[in-house]
């Protein structure tokens, strides 16, 4: 079959299965890692409980499985292809042909599982909610159909991080990681990060893009392993401080625990992630650029000012008013910082206890949730891990606006759109133009389609600028506290989780493949009226 | 002393024109087409070469060999210094270069030609920039210049029908300011009739009139009192426009936002007003003709304090600078507007000038004034420190260090022998600036400011 389609769609289509087929195989690895610590826990388990066969039940098979059928895939598809030369429609193709493989592939732990087998669901909702979760983890997201019917932790260690480590996958992106193994893609390979990377340039940190893929990688790493270790220090255990560094380095979100980072209720850990999210948020250039120059760079550049700036203005605000209905000052600082850069940097962890608790936002008075509300279209800063319009885009679409406004005063005047003292091209501030507006009017479907569906104004609303923007939680039913599988139907939700693949693609790679293969088709319309 | 001048251009032939006046000059032009049109015009008494200065065998056949000195002046950074290098190379002492990247203003480069005291390099917009910037300040004065360390300013301006001076003879002038001199008037330049201006080193029986154009010396701390003897004020714009955004306008623009003048740019080119409003955040950036009269109003030309007009074309920067003056008392009275705009046209071409009212168009300069004086400066150097020559009038003012061998040390200024057309203006001692008077003796290690009709410059040098 493969070499049937490799036939017929010469050349141009070798990329885009060669890179599926190796992302399908670290997706594989992924799987298999799981495997093997879900089989040592049990291990563990089983020698304390005196039994002497090897236990192989729970997630152990089923991650098992899912990881051969994934190896087999992805092993034929990269075998009998090889990368050929990138034009801008295969970029594209290739990274949204990726994203949407390993979404598919990403599922079927959950499905072999049953992790989402409970009472009253049928096959077909089944494999809906473990898309979901698939899509939700990869595009790192963070919004969950575990709930109060189906609880996160009463389900084994290894398919849960298996959930966690999609999330970290996806968070520096399934097609860096392919290309950091390519040497053959040369330059055409940062098309592809740049397709897929958050933002809307992508800087070179070396001079051959595979070295640029690699040093990425490892500042993620070596974030991520921190993050860890003070996780551990700050009184997780081991399992839980690995697990949840893996979604907050990508500014994921999924955790471990139903009740999310509530479960600890400790301060100290609180404010080990919000240090690690807020640098998971910000430029991964930045990151590397301190560690070669030795001084922090990030509050020379305007963009990690404004981020910064943003969310330390709006938990002043959100503590002023939470105190002045009635909470303490110090409670109300922990809250509204927690869910301001939980929220500002698209995590979505949640510190509240249970619903209706400090932490749980939906349930504050409606100023603070406004505010949060922004900064669910916000996101972090670009060539970082986070989603959201990003707060470059944003001020260069702000400064775009007002120069309209002077023009408009001035028609002759010269008004470039300055970003620090850099000017940006304008072949740049009209894409990014371009992009809010797609950004805008995809915002808006999706709210009609969803409360089309039965889903009430803000809940919709809120859904989809927190699916479009990978944020994880939303307002109204969907909550910091509350399941997706409870506030939205079966159809909303995938419609939820495409706009989570469109958001995580930065928009124009997903749509393209939605609207590329209508054009064609068209075209051969219209080329058989011709004929005839 | 031999002169190559490489570049025909505006500075080149200016540069070559003032200097073969007591030099043996050579002029090398590698276009073939200027080459002609300046044989054809015959207005230069100068040895023309066609052919580039980057070019050996061209070099040789100006003269490169007994050359002691080469001013590589084309508009292309790259070739003056490659000429400057090759002229190195072929034994001449001494060079003077254009150039306008500031990468190539370097130490670096800089070492390539020498030390420091055996080559000058030079960059006309930036004089042209600073001329302007100074006379900003002082919106009535024609020329500023700085001397002695800036102890002693020289200042030039045509005296307003309203002025204290007019009226006012040397000798009174005199008895009022003793005992101590704070200034003295070095020329006077007068129209005698429609076409010819006669320039005098003013003696006691003279006296002044209105449309004089005055240059007055004087030590720094009277530069307030002199100001308003001339009846000019002293006023840094709040609000600025420059038409034409050439890099002189880009290097004026930058000082003038760094002393927090809100300036505003007009541009023919999109291109370059692009540059522009990127190189200079805080500055609004026009893009249109300066002679567009909607354009020109589209910028608040009459409500701007000062505008200065700084394209290449003279006709374009001198209507729109009357255009400026004309909007500017259309609107006056506004409820924003107190005063007409001040402005200042640049000029090329200097038998234009003679048209233009100074009073009407305000100030005026040229580029090749400002390059001549730099380079003038540092042919003279050793035995003149600094030097001033001027657009109006053919005096020049001198910079001298007297050491123990000159001539004149030790003795009065009054016996020293200077010619009848030069006067000895300030005399630094120990750093402090005093007015000369005939008794005034030179002693060692004085610094004196002379002013001289320009033929007599050299003689003078030789007194000290």
């Amino acid at each position: 079959m493969m070499a049937f389609k490799l036939k017929k769609f010469p050349k141009s289509s070798n990329t885009t299965l060669h890179v599926t087929g190796t992302a399908l195989l670290f997706v594989s690895a992924a799987m298999l890692i799981c495997a093997i610590i879900e089989g040592i826990d049990r291990e563990g388990k089983k020698i304390s409980n005196g039994a002497t066969f090897i236990d192989l039940s729970g997630s152990v098979l089923p991650l098992l499985f899912a990881s051969i059928i994934c190896l087999i895939f992805g092993g034929i598809a990269r075998v009998i292809t090889k990368p050929g030369r990138l034009g801008q429609a295969d970029i594209f193709s290739a990274v949204g042909g990726a994203w949407l493989f390993v979404s598919l592939f990403g599922a079927l732990p959950y499905l072999f599982d049953g992790t989402f087998s409970y009472e009253g669901s049928s096959f077909l909702i089944q494999f809906a909610d473990s898309l979901f979760e698939s899509i939700s983890g990869y595009s790192c997201t963070g919004s969950t159909v575990f709930g109060s019917h189906n609880p996160i932790e009463s389900h084994g260690s290894g398919i849960l991080l298996y959930r966690q480590l999609t999330q970290w996958v996806g968070g520096m992106g399934i097609v860096v990681l392919v290309v950091t193994v390519l040497p053959s893609l040369r330059a055409s390979g940062l098309g592809l990060i740049s397709a897929e990377a958050p933002g809307p340039e992508s800087d070179r940190l070396a001079s051959r893009v595979v070295d640029t893929a690699r040093k990425f990688w490892k500042i993620y790493c070596v974030l991520t392993i921190c993050i860890g270790i003070a996780l551990f220090t700050a009184g997780m255990s081991v399992y839980d401080a690995v697990a949840h560094a893996l979604t907050t380095a990508s500014t994921g979100g999924f955790s471990t625990r139903d009740s999310s980072i509530g479960f600890w209720d400790s301060p100290t850990i609180e404010m080990v992630l919000i240090l690690g999210m807020i640098l998971g948020g910000s430029s991964f250039a930045l990151h590397w650029r301190m560690t070669k120059e030795y001084r922090i760079v990030h509050l020379k550049d305007p963009e990690f000012r404004s981020y910064l700036g943003l969310m330390s203005a709006s938990t002043l605000a959100i503590t002023w008013i939470l105190t002045s209905n009635g909470l303490e000052i110090n409670e109300a600082l922990r809250s509204a910082a927690f869910n301001v850069v939980t929220l500002g940097t698209s995590t979505g962890f949640s510190n509240a206890t249970g619903a209706g608790s400090n932490g749980d936002f939906s349930s504050w008075v409606s100023g603070p949730q406004i505010l949060l509300f922004i900064f669910l279209v916000f996101g972090g800063c670009t060539g970082s891990t986070s989603g959201g319009v990003k707060i470059f885009r944003l001020q260069i679409g702000a400064s775009h606006a007002l120069r309209s406004i002077r023009k408009f005063r001035r028609p002759r005047g010269v008004f470039p759109v300055f970003h620090g003292s850099k000017v940006i091209n304008e072949s740049l501030v009209q894409r990014i133009a371009g992009f809010i507006a797609v950004y805008a009017i995809l915002v808006v479907a999706g709210t009609l389609t969803l409360t089309a569906l039965d889903t009430d104004i803000v809940t919709a609303l809120s859904g989809v600028i927190s699916a479009l923007g990978n944020m994880g939680p939303a307002l109204g039913d969907a909550g910091p506290t509350a399941s997706f599988a409870d506030a939205y139907s079966t159809p909303s939700r995938m419609v939820l989780a495409f706009l989570m693949l469109v958001g995580r693609l930065e928009i124009f790679p997903m749509l393209l493949m939605v609207v590329a293969p209508y054009r064609g088709v068209k075209h051969r319309l219209r080329a058989t009226k011709h004929v005839y | 002393m031999k002169v190559i001048v490489v570049g025909a251009g505006e500075v080149g032939t200016y540069v070559a024109d003032r200097l073969n006046r007591q030099h043996d000059v050579s002029l090398m032009e590698k276009n073939p087409e200027r080459f002609n049109q300046i044989e054809r015009d015959n207005t230069l008494d100068v040895l023309t070469i066609l052919g580039s200065g980057t070019d050996p065998d061209a070099l040789k056949r100006a003269g490169v060999e007994e050359a002691d000195l080469l001013v590589a002046v084309t508009k292309n950074d790259d070739a003056n210094l490659l000429a400057a290098l090759l002229a190195k190379q072929s034994g001449v002492k001494r060079t003077i270069v254009r150039v306008e990247s500031r990468g190539l203003r370097s130490k670096e480069v800089g070492q390539l030609l020498g030390s420091p005291d055996t080559h000058l390099m030079i960059d006309p917009d930036e004089e042209v920039a600073q001329d302007v910037l100074r006379l900003m300040e002082y919106p009535g004065a024609l020329d500023m210049v700085h001397m002695g360390g800036g102890e002693v300013v020289v200042i030039g301006a045509k005296l307003p029908p309203d002025a204290p001076f007019v009226g006012v003879s040397l000798e009174q002038l005199g008895k009022d300011l003793e005992p101590d001199w704070d200034f003295m008037i070095a020329s006077i330049t007068r129209q005698v009739n429609d076409d010819l201006e006669e320039t005098l080193i003013p003696r006691k029986n003279e006296s002044l009139q209105e449309g004089d154009l005055l240059r007055v010396i004087c030590k720094r701390r009277a530069l307030r009192d002199v100001i308003r003897r001339l009846g000019i004020e002293r006023d840094m714009p709040a609000r600025a426009l420059l038409l034409g955004g050439g890099r002189t306008a880009q290097l004026l623009a930058e000082s003038l936002v760094q002393k927090a003048v809100d300036v505003a740019i007009i541009e023919k080119d999109l291109k370059r007003a692009n540059e522009l409003s990127a190189s200079l955040k805080h500055a609004l950036v026009f893009n249109g003709d300066i002679t567009d009269v909607d354009m020109l109003e589209e910028a608040d030309v009459g409500r701007q304090d000062i505008v200065v007009a700084l394209t290449g074309e003279d006709d374009a920067n001198v209507l729109a600078c009357l255009y400026a003056k004309s909007a500017g008392a259309r609107l006056m009275g506004d409820l924003y507007n107190s005063s007409t705009p001040k402005t200042i046209a640049v000029v090329h071409r200097l038998k234009l000038l003679g048209l233009l009212d100074t009073h009407d168009v305000g100030a005026t300069l040229s580029p090749r004034t400002a390059t001549a004086n730099s380079v003038l400066r540092f042919v003279r150097s050793g035995d003149a420190a600094q030097i001033a020559t001027y657009l109006h009038g053919d005096a020049e003012i001198l910079e001298f260090a007297v050491d123990d061998s000159s001539a004149c040390e030790g003795k009065r200024i009054a016996d020293a022998g200077f010619p009848k057309e030069a006067l000895v203006g300030a005399i630094l001692r120990d750093g402090k600036p005093q007015i000369a008077r005939g008794s005034t003796v030179f002693r060692d290690r004085d610094h004196v400011i002379v002013i001289a009709k320009s033929e007599f410059a050299e003689s003078i040098g030789q007194l000290f």
